[in-house]
């Protein structure tokens, strides 16, 4: 008997809810058409997927098994926070099932299409961070803050914990609300409710204009292309960094410090499951 | 004077540097330290001429004791001179590093006193750097011509790419603009470079403890523009770089004119950056396509055209070779289709290995199907609804935007008419084909 198809699934919202929702798919002989989170309307009945993080475990096991790529394009297709991506990546796992670990090259698939479009939007934001992100000292620490479509975090994480082995710094995600906290050695991406951060000190204020005097003497005159570096650097990234006008929104002009509030403790999987 | 007017002035001076890329080297980052490197480099901002900066670039300092006429740091030039001290700059290169604002040092410097004193202070700073503030990011040097290759060496084993700038694309043109420089005295240093790296190459693997010579290779840059050299001899001098000194790069630089001389353009010359664009589409093309500079011009075709790229320019003179079969041609052919990329070229080959591939799929890949539809067929047949004429192949080939671009007023003289006006898409596309 084929698999029922007239049926939407719900889950929690989370990526464990989300393997659970693969998991039961094959329990119950079902192809869901639609993954949802609990309150979206639906022309299809719907079935509530409870997460047990177990069953999300042998999910996950079984695709690092097949393929490791094909798990990171998964993990990557989350991260990218893209309208849909539950029912893509869905139907991306069941042809991983179906095809092996060669999914990854069939790039003529619109469903493994659908999925590497994704993958590629996440991991070019990701990259595009660690090119246009800009760290502010406080008190010998080192702030910044960004706005991103994408969660990115766990790769700016690793990706500044080796090119500062020695630093002590926070990278706060305005859009997701949490904080990457990293001093030598280890680093935690934590939730934050809200930051605000204190005017700069002298030094620092000496060495953003000194960073802004180099931006605007650097490019030639003759050559102007406004296109061009709107191109290369998307005026989204623009309000958070040094070099563009009006960059620091975060920045009270008062005075008052208000750190960043302790974090709670929180599970180590915690960058996963804030969507 | 204080450090930002010294910034200022010395980063005025290096800014017709074309190279800011940070490329070419892989290295983690070291506990106690700070900085790594990876292979793909970095860029960190864009600035308003859409270039991008990856580096601090300065000079050491712009006093300089030669007079080369196209450049704005010469003897003659009544202009602000300042000098970096080592300690300076290295403070500023960290601070600036930390921040996330740059991707590492490019250091380069106008002669001062002479080659070999402006080399020991370029050392001093990168010194400082690497041992002090033990600093693993990028740094590009320039080799100062005419400096003791044992300098050389040691400016070698600090940095990671090495650059010498041969400046002008013929010796003609080198002894017209810069009667104190020699092509013998650009190409030595070069030659040290590439032996160096060579050498070292075995070094490490035999000695634990070698250092490695300039890890990211060596790179060069020539001005387009100013001399009347054409397309032709500057690819073929590319090409020579990329063979006989195993450059990792060669830049174009357009011309800027930054002081009247009755040898040089007149200083309201339009920098060319037409011919720039077209220069690097052709390198990429002998670095990536397996093109050789005599494919892409030759005696007949001594530059460019305008309005088409040069693959695209190379596909239409040898329509014999077309169309070709995706789901069997090989990765070679594939890459000399206009419109195919390396990337969307692998991907063809992994996605092939699955099953035959049509036209939709092709689009899904990455293939830019308006190019590349004329010279491609999918299970034996063509694109539905294409033919092969000329005109419709230059309809696709040729972007709006080139023919915009290639319709600017031209800086000939011209006797005004009546019954001029400016030429139609028509008869461009006429001109091209060769009806008119």
């Amino acid at each position: 008997m084929p698999d029922r198809t007239t049926i939407a699934y719900t889950y929690d919202g989370s990526f464990a809810g989300l393997l659970c929702c693969i998991f039961d798919s094959y329990l119950r002989k079902e192809r869901p058409v639609e993954i949802l989170l609990e309150g979206d309307p639906t022309f299809y009945p719907r079935r509530q997927i409870q997460t047990d993080p177990a069953h999300a475990k042998r999910v996950w096991r079984s695709l690092l098994q097949i393929s490791r790529e094909a798990a990171d394009w998964v993990a990557a297709g989350w991260a990218s926070c893209a309208p849909n991506r539950e029912t893509a990546l869905y139907q991306f796992v069941r042809l991983l099932y179906q095809y092996g670990a060669k999914v990854t090259s069939l790039f003529a698939d619109p469903a493994v299409d659908r999925v590497f479009r994704m993958v590629r939007t996440q991991r070019n934001e990701a990259h595009l961070y660690t090119e246009l992100l800009r760290f502010s000292e406080y008190g010998g620490g080192l702030v910044a803050v960004i706005s991103p479509k994408c969660l990115v975090l766990p790769q700016l994480a690793r990706h500044f914990a080796d090119r500062f082995p020695e630093e002590a710094f926070l990278i706060y995600d305005e859009a997701h609300r949490q904080g990457l906290f990293y001093r030598p050695y280890q680093w935690t991406i934590q939730p934050v409710e809200r930051l605000d951060l204190n005017r700069p000190e002298e030094g620092e204020q000496c060495l953003r204009e000194l960073w802004q005097r180099y931006y605007d003497t650097i490019s030639i005159q003759g050559r102007y292309n406004p296109k061009c570096r709107q191109t290369h650097c998307p005026k989204r990234f623009w309000k958070h960094m040094t070099e563009m006008e009006g960059c620091n929104p975060l920045e009270s002009s008062g005075g008052q410090q208000l750190a960043a509030p302790a974090p709670p403790v929180l599970p180590a999987d915690a960058s996963i499951k804030i969507s | 004077m204080d450090l930002i007017e010294k910034l200022t002035i010395l980063a005025d001076a290096a800014k017709y540097d074309a190279a800011c890329t940070s490329s070419g080297v892989n290295r983690p980052g070291r506990r106690g330290g700070i900085g790594n490197c990876t292979a793909a480099g970095i860029c960190h901002s864009f600035s308003a001429d859409g270039r991008c900066i990856s580096l601090l670039k300065v000079l050491m300092a712009n006093s300089c004791i030669y007079d080369c006429k196209y450049c704005v740091n010469r003897r003659s030039n009544d202009c602000r001179r300042a000098a970096f001290t080592p300690r300076e700059l290295a403070e500023l290169t960290i601070q600036f590093y930390r921040r996330n604002y740059i991707e590492g040092l490019f250091l380069s410097s106008a002669v001062v006193k002479n080659p070999d004193y402006t080399c020991e202070r370029m050392i001093e700073t990168l010194v400082l750097l690497r041992e002090e503030y033990r600093f693993g990011g990028y740094i590009h040097a320039k080799a100062i011509p005419g400096a003791d290759p044992l300098l050389l060496h040691r400016l070698g084993t600090l940095c990671d790419r090495m650059s010498v700038n041969i400046e002008l694309p013929s010796q003609r043109s080198l002894s017209l603009l810069c009667p104190e420089k020699r092509k013998e005295d650009i190409l030595r240093p070069m030659g040290l470079i590439r032996d160096g790296i060579q050498e070292n190459a075995s070094d490490l693997v035999r000695y634990r403890h070698a250092l490695p010579f300039a890890p990211a290779g060596q790179s060069t840059q020539m001005i387009i523009g100013a001399t009347p050299d054409t397309d032709l001899q500057i690819l073929r001098l590319t090409q020579a770089m990329y063979r006989k000194y195993r450059l990792k790069r060669v830049f174009f630089s357009a011309y800027m004119p930054v002081q009247a001389d009755s040898l040089l353009p007149a200083l309201d010359t339009k920098p060319p950056l037409l011919r720039e664009h077209r220069l690097y589409q052709a390198d990429w093309l002998l670095r990536f396509y397996g093109f050789q500079a005599e494919e892409l011009l030759d005696e007949g075709h001594q530059n460019f055209h305008p309005l088409l790229d040069p693959k695209c320019s190379w596909a239409v003179q040898h329509m014999d070779q077309f169309p070709i079969e995706v789901n069997s041609a090989p990765y070679e052919m594939l890459l000399r289709v206009p419109g195919i990329g390396v990337k969307s070229a692998q991907r063809i080959l992994a996605a092939r290995r699955a099953g035959p591939l049509q036209f939709e799929g092709l689009r899904r890949i990455g293939v830019v199907l308006k190019r590349a539809q004329f010279f491609l067929l999918c299970g034996g047949k063509l694109m539905e609804g294409v033919t092969v004429s000329p005109n419709a192949l230059l309809r696709s080939l040729v972007s709006q935007q080139d023919l915009e671009r290639a319709q600017l007023p031209q800086d000939a003289p011209e006797q005004l008419s009546l019954f001029d006006r400016p030429p139609r898409k028509e008869d461009v596309f006429q001109c091209l084909t060769g009806q008119l």
